[in-house]
């Protein structure tokens, strides 16, 4: 099933009395298969099937047991676009990262200047801006009401999409900035979601559920990679983690009738409920050169890595999900390492974004 | 459904021939060469441009003039009702196409020969005239560049609706099912490179929708040489003497 | 400030904008004029104007293509673009970047738009010795420049098609190796006697290329003619980048010393703060930077961040202030 295209009037219409009447959904149409993956997708005021588009890289998620367990992806293609560098140029990274002075100035463990903006999109119901050097990333956050899935009829849904923007390099035109994408979306969600049975996800999904088993919050967030100057991924972290707590869930009234398998809903335009982010983990990516980890890698820096670990760790230090990428192998020893040092250097980087988010806030609201 | 109250005021509030409130702004990517943000009312438009560069595709390469790309892309966020767009769909390349050729109108290609300027537009909110907002976007990128243009190019939209002619739709009136004329002129030398009509519209009063468009054009165009003349006043005093 | 977003506290703010109000000030007295795209530049008709870059004429007038500043030079108008590629003119020194090798040439990224030219006959053979170039001269290309390599060389001339040719005879020109690259707006960095600049204080190598690329690198002598035991020992040192062949402790004792490695962060951070300012790019205004922040005890992470970057604006004020003065 393809995502209509073109808008044609009938459609265009349908749209706007959406944006100006209160949603009564019925519920027509569901999933195709029974048993087997959960297609998921959302449901238009016609009452038609809107399918989502399946996940890429569906092996991958059937290998995972448990988001602890590091999942060891074959080597994925490291960042695009990176300028080729000199043998000479890498020389003399490797060796400013061996004495803890990189060619910016910062120690191996320094993150740039973080600066996070809020509500920068209004029509959604959350959304930040987050500018790591020179990474520029937009996040936003959209709720629409849908059903749960019969295994976890309790929990709400979210599905994270990133996109890159060809405005950030001109090798993503076309389909060129697909796979990066898709890389992305899957290493974000496999961070911050849980397994497949929605347990030990980052973002709290029972809060998202309005009757059970019947109605529930379906949370879209939508990345997108406006400028890219290495470490896509805390940044996107990080943004995702500023528009969560930027969201703001309509109040729903839950009318019952007296058919128990229609009840009414009244979604109120006036209230919000603000979003509980305290548990929202950030992403810690780590970069191995040569014997040493670094934090906040430039593209010039990445193009050096052996291997990098990117590391979700929440408020109280536990962590919630975990990637490896390149190709070279690591000892088991230099991974608990790794993941120590991440927990380290997240608690810091928890405490920066939390005021910077906090005066975004507070700007946006003055 | 009442677009225009009897008193004479839209849905937002406005007058029929009153534009929404336009803002310009230079250097919003870093990385590219040229890069502006464009804002009309609620529609925010990204673009950035890369050139003029080394040809990466041998074949491509024209000898005596430059070659132009552009390609537009919806952010899924941009419209209200959120939806995940594929790629190369037909509305991005017929939108990438149009804001091509007009570009090309204008940039003075016989003067960078082999070379290529891509221009990509990345559209972050729609509530309509989206491709207006792009060609304005990019015009400012453009001259950010600091790539020789002739003239610069402004869009502006215009319809009708309840029998009046009205400036710079957004979302709501443009799909109400009248008739949404887009009008892209060279500011200075007065002559028009893009005109988009859908609906049906009488010949006489289809003039004046688009003399409406027009008017809107050139006040774009006032606020487009306003923001360049600040940007570069304000470049060449801090560079010095 | 497009290139580093910082957030600056209401003070900083304060600051930075009185800062940049008294720049102005200095520099209107100055009167340039400044032109947007399709603009008219004023002319007198009867002296018989020629039309230069950046413009051109629409019923009669004289018309302007770029944004920037309208220079005069007697008969000549031309439009001076700020923001922009590079405009290359002979005899400029540039840095650029080995994108691909050629048959007999290779070819060199330089923000132009074009890819530059630099002929296998425009360059030294390693062993000094004035011959032609052999086919074994041209297969071993690689051992002189690799691709991604880093060269200084010299502006030969515009050819018919609008592509660039480069020259790299004299021993000062050549790869560059062991430092960091970093990329400012061409517009910057104006044109000066001088552009290869050791600064001995700091062991450093610095290098203002016109186009916009500047290498701020460890010092290395410029090598006289390579006889054959240099030539020898050259290889051997040529291995030490090369990971295949050394291990990881061989490559360590090889990395630049940690106080030249100081120097070189110091004098790019202080590229990178003027650069994102816009001031212009001269040696006496690098060092004069990186020398106060080290003053200042300012770490050199830091000197991108908020506080520094208003410093270096109140300083370039005095420092105008004073040249305005004295000249």
């Amino acid at each position: 099933m393809s995502w209509p295209t073109n808008l044609d009037l009938g459609q265009k219409e349908a749209l706007v009395r959406r944006a100006h009447s209160t949603v009564k959904r019925t519920e027509s149409g569901r999933e195709k298969e029974e048993g087997g993956e959960q297609r998921e997708g959302r449901l238009t005021q016609e009452g038609k099937w809107r399918e989502r588009q399946p996940q890429p890289q569906p092996q991958q998620q059937q290998l995972e047991l448990r988001p602890s367990i590091p999942s060891f992806h074959p080597s994925l293609p490291s960042f695009p676009g990176m300028v080729g560098l000199s043998v000479g140029e890498k020389h003399f990274i490797q060796g400013g990262i061996a004495q803890d002075l990189r060619t910016d100035g910062r120690k191996r463990l320094h993150y740039r200047p973080i600066s996070v903006e809020t509500s920068v999109i209004p029509q959604a119901n959350g959304s930040a801006r987050v500018r790591l050097g020179a990474t520029d990333v937009i996040v936003s956050v959209k709720a629409e009401l849908g059903k749960p899935s019969p295994f976890q009829p309790s929990k709400g849904k979210v599905a994270i999409f990133v996109d890159c923007s060809p405005t950030a390099a001109p090798m993503f035109e076309g389909r060129g900035g697909e796979e990066l994408s898709a890389e992305l979306s899957v290493s974000l969600q496999r961070c911050l979601l849980g397994g497949k049975s929605g347990e030990g996800a980052g973002i709290d999904l029972s809060s998202l559920m309005v009757v059970e088993g019947k109605l529930c919050w379906d949370l879209y967030i939508d990345g997108l990679v406006v400028s890219s100057d290495g470490n896509l991924l805390d940044a996107l972290g990080a943004a995702i983690k500023a528009a969560l707590s930027n969201t703001g869930i309509p109040k729903v009234n839950v009318a019952f009738a007296s058919s128990a398998d229609e009840p009414e809903v009244d979604v109120s335009d006036e209230e919000f409920l603000q979003f509980d982010t305290s548990r929202v983990p950030v992403i810690v990516t780590l970069t191995k050169v040569g014997r040493h980890y670094i934090v906040d890698a430039t593209p010039e820096e990445e193009s050096q890595m052996s291997s990098a670990i990117s590391v979700s760790v929440n408020r109280l230090g536990n962590i919630c999900g975990l990637t490896k990428r390149g190709g070279a192998g690591l000892d088991p020893s230099v991974i608990l390492d790794m993941v120590s040092v991440a927990k380290h250097v997240s608690q810091q980087l928890i405490s920066v974004l939390d005021s910077e988010i906090f005066a975004a806030e507070s700007a946006a609201d003055s | 459904m009442e677009y225009v109250s009897p008193e004479g005021l839209r849905l937002d509030g406005r007058r029929p021939m009153e534009m929404r409130q336009i803002r310009g702004e230079i250097g919003a990517v870093a990385k590219a060469d040229g890069s502006a943000v464009f804002e009309m009312g609620n529609t925010k438009v990204i673009a950035a441009v890369y050139g003029p560069r080394e040809v990466q595709n041998r074949s491509q390469q024209i000898s005596d003039q430059a070659l132009v790309r552009c390609e537009y892309s919806m952010a899924n966020f941009s419209t209200g009702d959120r939806m995940r767009r594929p790629k190369g769909d037909r509305r991005s390349t017929e939108i990438s196409l149009v804001i091509r050729q007009t570009m090309e109108a204008c940039i003075m290609t016989h003067l960078m020969p082999r070379s290529q300027i891509d221009i990509f537009v990345q559209v972050l909110q729609a509530d309509g005239g989206t491709r207006s907002a792009c060609i304005n976007a990019a015009t400012l990128a453009l001259a950010d560049a600091g790539i020789p243009m002739r003239d610069l190019v402004t869009s502006c939209s215009a319809g009708y609706l309840n029998s009046t002619p009205l400036l710079d739709l957004n979302y709501v009136e443009d799909s109400a099912g009248g008739p949404d004329v887009t009008v892209g002129i060279l500011a200075k030398m007065d002559k028009v490179t893009l005109l988009q009509m859908d609906a049906k519209l009488p010949m006489d009063i289809f003039e004046n929708v688009m003399q409406l468009a027009t008017e809107g054009c050139k006040a774009v165009a006032q606020c487009i040489q306003e923001v360049l003349l600040e940007n570069s006043k304000k470049l060449e005093y801090q560079r010095g003497p | 400030m497009r290139d580093l977003r910082l957030s600056l506290n209401q003070t900083q703010k304060v600051r930075l904008e009185a800062a940049l109000e008294e720049l102005q000030e200095l520099s209107s007295s100055a009167a340039s004029a400044i032109v947007t795209v399709a603009e008219t530049i004023p002319v007198n008709h009867e002296d018989g104007v020629l039309k230069g870059h950046g413009t051109t004429e629409l019923n009669g007038e004289v018309v302007a293509t770029l944004c920037g500043v309208v220079e005069r030079v007697n008969k000549l108008v031309y439009v001076r673009a700020l923001r922009a590629r590079y405009k290359p003119e002979v005899g400029d020194i540039i840095v650029g970047r080995v994108v691909e090798i050629a048959p007999k040439r290779w070819r060199i990224e330089i923000n132009f738009s074009q890819d530059a030219i630099l002929m296998l006959s425009a360059m030294n053979l390693p062993d000094g010795i004035q011959r032609r170039r052999t086919a074994v001269d041209e297969l071993n290309m690689r051992s002189i420049f690799g691709e991604n390599d880093v060269v200084s060389a010299e502006v030969r001339g515009l050819q018919h098609d609008g592509s660039l040719q480069l020259q790299a005879r004299s021993q000062k020109y050549g790869k560059l190796e062991r430092g960091q690259l970093i990329t400012v707006s061409p517009y910057l960095v104006k044109r000066r006697k001088q552009h290869f600049h050791h600064l001995e204080q700091y062991g450093i190598d610095l290098v203002l290329g016109c186009n916009g690329f500047i290498w701020v690198g460890e010092h290395v002598e410029a090598q006289e003619n390579a006889m054959t035991e240099d030539q020898e020992s050259e290889t051997e040192e040529n291995k030490k980048p090369n990971k295949k062949s050394m291990t990881l402790e061989e490559q360590e004792r090889t990395y630049t010393p940690f106080q030249t490695r100081q120097n070189i962060c110091r004098i790019a951070n202080a590229v990178r703060v003027l650069s994102a300012l816009g001031f212009c790019l001269t040696v006496e205004v690098i060092i004069d930077t990186a020398e106060a922040s080290a003053s200042l005890n300012i770490d050199i992470k830091d000197m991108l961040g908020a506080e520094f970057y208003v410093l270096t604006a109140e300083r370039e004020v005095q420092r105008r202030k004073s040249i305005k003065k004295g000249g």
